[in-house]
């Protein structure tokens, strides 16, 4: 380096171009020897013999804590995270036997937004699914929570349902439905179209179920070039599927102007699921479903219900005069084809029965209602608020006899949590106690132990440097 | 005569070779203090692996040397504060030439960002060629070549015809010997 020695020749293999070989342009005449000149005011200090055992000192101080640090890092972040799984695994799920009668809950308690999910791993059979505040994805670790839809096992467990990544969601309409034995679910689902997508990131092409017992999903895709506008998609019974859709006319150009463009309807298809078939039993679309039975919109204030084991067909008067408000989640559908609703508004409302013959009964003195579930001749069970409560603060799934108004409480739902769906199945059984849903450590405690543990690896980290630099002056380093 | 051991043959090489990294320290850091302290530090960095480079430490030393130069201002940029232009009484002040052509380059030097300077001393104090200096700071072929043509640009700059005078009027201890090779080679 600026003095000639024997130690070493830096200019061996020298193969570019020296600084003598520039050109003028890129050259400065007399500064290799004006560095040169200059170089020679540099200081002329004396050898410190302790200079390498102070640097091996340094060096091993320096290396003891960054060891220290990636330990702490290593050991510290893999406590969190397993214990973070851990604390959020599910319990393990004792199988309803013969001593664990299914049923319904009495009340569905609030519960962590930490709680585990199905995952999309076998379960058992949902009783009832409400809407209640659950914490996923990275938002989680944050404490943030969105919508979710909470299950309670017909054993009594509670979990989050996780549905397929294509569920078209709830905020695209995607409505779902439980079926009466709780153990499958169905519900619309998103896909690829041939033609420009309506919505590219959320068209719904076919509908789909959800085994929860399997976690199997067995989709129904329908041809379409824009996507579907979904329709009905309500069970008839364990094992059917009864559900409608239109075509959307057109690309995403018509985003905002669905009714003036809609294109085909499909009618009423019948999806049986472990036959694998699809039958389209009529040309107009339902206005009420019920067990086995299948309510089609005819003209004015007449449809027509169709029995879907024998396929018989009966004018019958439909619920709403004629007059349609909603969709047939409105409705229920009993036996005799009568069809029970709220005939005042989509509000808390009044109770009222349509028989096939056209005779038409209210029951004021029984609890509002905001969602009928189960008619038969003399009974019917409705989901609405709590005697007179309009704010439906608590939410209470009804039975009511029709003769007398007098109603019984079968389910309580605290927290103005909405109902998503109920194995009707279980309305006449006795309730059972519902499992303890337990109290996950919520993803932020842990969040924080994690960036706890990075702050200490990094302290140790700069503890070491600091270390090292005093054991590199002189000091011990320790 | 037995071996040396490595901590003997570290004292050996660093008593031999100290006063050249001095030198070349010197003009990256631009002051006795600071150079002091970088060729400190680059000592301190290179005895761990002093058993692996005993054969040849003068490529790692003088690695460790010029980038230890630049992530040392890094460090400390934020408490100095530049000047763009040369003191105009030091362009002007002629009475002792030799003290002022020094301090003009020096602080010409001080100009030039601390890659531009690790630069222009590696290859015209050190004599090391594009590659090698592209490699002794980590850099790219033609990001050496960008900060050699940029610096040599400012320093034309900046020192005008003063080192032509120096040429001709040798004020070092190298001067007037008419070597091809840069100053600061053997």
């Amino acid at each position: 380096m600026g003095e000639s020695d024997s130690l070493s020749d830096p200019r061996t293999d020298r193969t570019m171009t020296t600084p003598t070989e520039h050109s003028a342009q890129h050259t400065l005449p007399g500064l290799d020897r004006a560095l040169d000149d200059l170089a020679h005011k540099a200081p002329v200090g004396a050898h410190d013999p302790t200079l390498f055992s102070r640097s091996m000192r340094a060096h091993r101080t320096r290396r003891a804590w960054t060891s220290a640090a990636l330990a702490v890092l290593v050991i510290g972040l893999a406590s969190v995270t397993g214990l973070a799984a851990l604390t959020r695994a599910p319990s393990s799920i004792q199988p309803a036997g013969s001593s664990t009668p299914a049923g319904l809950p009495s009340v569905v308690q609030r519960v962590s937004p930490y709680l585990a999910g199905t995952n999309g791993e076998p379960w058992e059979a949902a009783a009832v699914l409400v809407e209640a505040p659950r914490a996923t994805g990275a938002g989680a670790l944050i404490g943030r929570t969105g919508t979710g839809i909470l299950a309670v096992s017909t054993a009594g467990e509670y979990r989050f349902l996780d549905l397929p990544d294509d569920w078209t969601g709830a905020d695209s309409g995607g409505l779902l439905d439980l079926s009466p034995d709780g153990r499958r679910v169905a519900l619309w689902v998103t896909g690829e179209t041939s033609g420009a997508p309506y919505d590219a990131d959320q068209s719904t092409v076919g509908v789909a179920v959800l085994d929860l017992t399997t976690g199997a999903v067995t989709r129904q895709a329908v041809d379409t070039e824009h996507g579907l506008d979904p329709g009905e998609v309500r069970w008839a019974d364990d094992d059917r599927v009864v559900w409608s859709y239109t075509q959307i006319a057109g690309g995403p150009e018509i985003a905002d102007d669905l009714v003036q463009v809609s294109g085909d309807s499909s009618g009423t298809l019948v999806w049986d699921v472990d036959a694998g078939t699809v039958d389209r039993i009529s040309d107009q679309v339902p206005v009420a479903v019920g067990t086995e039975r299948v309510v089609v919109q005819g003209r004015g204030r007449w449809g027509t219900c169709i029995d879907l084991t024998s396929g018989s067909q009966q004018r019958v008067r439909t619920a709403d005069g004629g007059f349609w408000l909603g969709n047939s989640e409105a409705v229920v559908l009993g036996e005799d084809c009568a069809q029970g609703w709220n005939y005042t508004s989509m509000l808390p409302g009044r109770f009222q029965v349509t028989r096939a013959d056209g005779s038409v009964t209210t029951h004021p003195g029984a609890p509002r209602l905001v969602w009928p579930l189960t008619l038969t001749a003399s009974t019917a069970t409705w989901w609405g608020p709590r005697r007179g409560d309009q704010a439906a603060t608590i939410g209470r799934l009804w039975s009511v006899d029709l003769a007398t108004d007098e109603a019984t409480e079968i389910l309580r739902v605290p927290g103005g949590r909405g109902l998503v769906g109920v194995a009707t199945d279980l309305v006449d059984l006795p309730t059972i106690e519902a499992q303890d849903p337990g109290s996950p450590v919520p993803l932020p405690w842990f969040t924080a132990a994690g960036a706890g543990v990075l702050l200490l690896g990094l302290g140790l980290l700069l503890r070491g440097r600091a270390r090292a630099r005093a054991a590199a002056a002189g000091g011990t380093g320790a | 005569m037995p071996e040396p051991t490595t901590h003997e043959h570290f004292d050996d090489w660093v008593a031999a070779r100290r006063p050249a990294l001095l030198r070349t320290a010197y003009l990256l850091a631009g002051n006795e203090h600071d150079a002091e302290d970088l060729v400190q530090a680059t000592l301190i960095k290179v005895v761990p692996r002093w058993h692996r480079i005993a054969d040849d430490p003068e490529p790692y030393v003088r690695t460790v040397l010029s980038r230890e130069s630049v992530s040392r201002w890094r460090r400390r940029r934020w408490r100095e504060l530049h000047t763009d232009r040369l003191p105009e009484d030091l362009r002007t002040w002629r009475h002792d030439r030799d003290v002022t052509d020094r301090e003009v380059l020096r602080q010409a030097l001080q100009r030039l960002s601390p890659r531009q300077r690790a630069v222009i001393v590696l290859r015209y104090f050190d004599g090391l060629t594009e590659a090698e200096t592209a490699h002794a700071l980590g850099l790219g072929l033609g990001t050496v070549k960008k900060h050699g043509r940029e610096a040599m640009a400012r320093l034309r700059g900046l020192l005008g015809d003063t080192l032509g005078d120096a040429s001709r009027t040798p004020a070092g201890p190298s001067a007037g010997t008419g070597s091809p090779t840069p100053a600061g080679q053997p």
